[in-house]
């Protein structure tokens, strides 16, 4: 997919654990591990929202488009 | 009534279809080779004296094994029709209902009920032209009839097994939505 998550570098550059983002954005661990890895078919506007607000950044640092 | 207790009184019934099915399947079969190799006077009494097959065994052998065979196995492959929903009934989940496994036995059934109408329309298409040698058959409407539903049924089992499929897409689709 063209798109990529790069949810990773911004948890790095944060330096948050997947853990501590599952408790702040209250996503499964499983759900957040599928995002991380692009596995992801899609993204809910309240998910990016939580994530955004706990990573204190916007949209365009978590998503990328590539073409392929 | 409930979703649940409707899928519970089909499966009772699909096990009852499927027994009563695979005990016709099995007379059949006893009796044809019975009348063959044991007591040539059982065609008279055919189905418990339901199917007199005595004309039919004295015009030919071979002719009274063949309607024979095909009735036993018109009435073998609907057993195995019905063996196939009991199996959607087990790999039915309601909480996930898309999987490629149901998906996979609807399409499965689908060929069944057309490999049914087949069959059906051979044995009715070979019972009417025994008839027109002048030998006296029973009614085998009950046993070879019904060759339309089945293809009405085989179709209609393979637009419903691709609509499964779209169903199948979607539930992943939703299932990777984070």
């Amino acid at each position: 997919m063209p798109i990529i998550v790069n949810l990773d570098v911004m948890m790095a550059k944060r330096k948050m654990s997947l853990n501590e983002l599952s408790e702040k954005v209250d996503l499964t661990l499983a759900n957040l591990s599928i995002l991380k890895t692009g596995k992801a078919k899609a993204i809910r506007f309240s998910t990016l929202e939580a994530i955004c607000k706990a990573l204190n950044c916007q949209p365009g640092d978590l998503l990328e488009y590539n073409e392929e | 009534m409930e979703t649940k207790k409707i899928l519970q009184i089909l499966n009772v019934t699909a096990w009852i279809l499927f027994t009563l099915l695979c005990i016709q399947a099995g007379v059949f079969l006893f009796n044809t080779f019975f009348t063959l190799f044991i007591n040539p006077v059982d065609s008279k009494y055919f189905q418990r004296g339901e199917i007199d097959f005595s004309a039919l065994y004295a015009f030919s052998t071979w002719s009274f094994l063949m309607v024979a065979l095909m009735m036993a196995l018109v009435a073998a492959i609907k057993a195995y029709m019905f063996y196939l929903v009991i199996l959607i009934f087990k790999a039915l989940n309601m909480v996930r209902p898309f999987s490629s496994e149901v998906g996979q036995l609807i399409l499965k059934i689908a060929y069944v009920a057309l490999f049914i109408c087949a069959l059906s329309w051979l044995g009715t298409q070979y019972s009417e032209w025994l008839l027109k040698q002048g030998v006296k058959l029973p009614l085998m409407y009950k046993y070879f009839g019904g060759a339309d539903v089945f293809l009405m049924m085989g179709v209609m089992l393979f637009v419903v097994a691709q609509v499964f499929k779209r169903g199948i897409e979607i539930q992943t689709e939703n299932d990777l939505t984070v």
